[in-house]
């Protein structure tokens, strides 16, 4: 069995709810002791940026910026996509803990060995 | 069955009610959990989760939907 796992999330304020259940199920993982990763593309790039998920709240859920939170204290990454990053201009300075800008690379590095993922 | 701690976990289910366990066996290694959670995902996500990190599950009683669950040491 792979010890590692990602969540590959391409919502963002978009679509709140797959955000949320997004980082809900990165949370098992990562609290099954995976080596977990929530890759953000897309929309969900902006996630990324310190106050942006701080509206979210879905019924039934907790807060999204307290589950990425959590996602990152219990020690998942979040990998930020580059090319969507700069498309629309979002501010490296302004990452939320445990975010980093990548590009493919880094992304098909992680998973090159069997990796299984869940997209939202 | 005798237990270390007794946690109520309530209506938490899916990533938030293991990532909260996690959190709270690997603060009391070797020590036996009460584990109460009504959710209905915690019968089937339970047993999955003490799989992949070495937790034991002791004893499962589905009609109070309470868990004994050793931390591993």
């Amino acid at each position: 069995m792979s010890g590692k796992y990602v969540v590959s999330l391409t919502h963002g304020l978009d679509n709140t709810d797959k955000a949320t259940v997004a980082f809900v199920v990165a949370n098992a993982a990562v609290a099954s002791d995976k080596n977990s990763v929530v890759f953000l593309s897309i929309e969900a790039v902006r996630l990324s940026q310190k106050g942006a998920a701080d509206s979210v709240h879905e019924e039934g859920f907790a807060p999204l910026a307290e589950l990425m939170a959590n996602f990152v204290k219990a020690g998942g990454a979040i990998y930020v996509c580059s090319p969507c990053f700069k498309k629309r201009k979002l501010d490296e300075n302004n990452l939320i803990p445990g975010a980093a800008v990548v590009g493919g690379a880094k992304l098909v590095e992680f998973m090159s060995d069997n990796c299984p993922s869940l997209s939202y | 069955m005798n237990h270390d701690f007794e946690w109520d976990a309530g209506e938490l289910g899916c990533g938030e009610l293991v990532l909260e366990l996690r959190r709270r066996v690997r603060a009391a290694p070797g020590k036996v959990f009460k584990v109460i959670a009504l959710d209905a995902g915690a019968p089937a996500d339970l047993p999955a989760w003490c799989g992949m990190t070495g937790n034991k599950l002791l004893a499962h009683d589905a009609a109070s939907r309470t868990y004994w669950i050793r931390a591993k040491d």
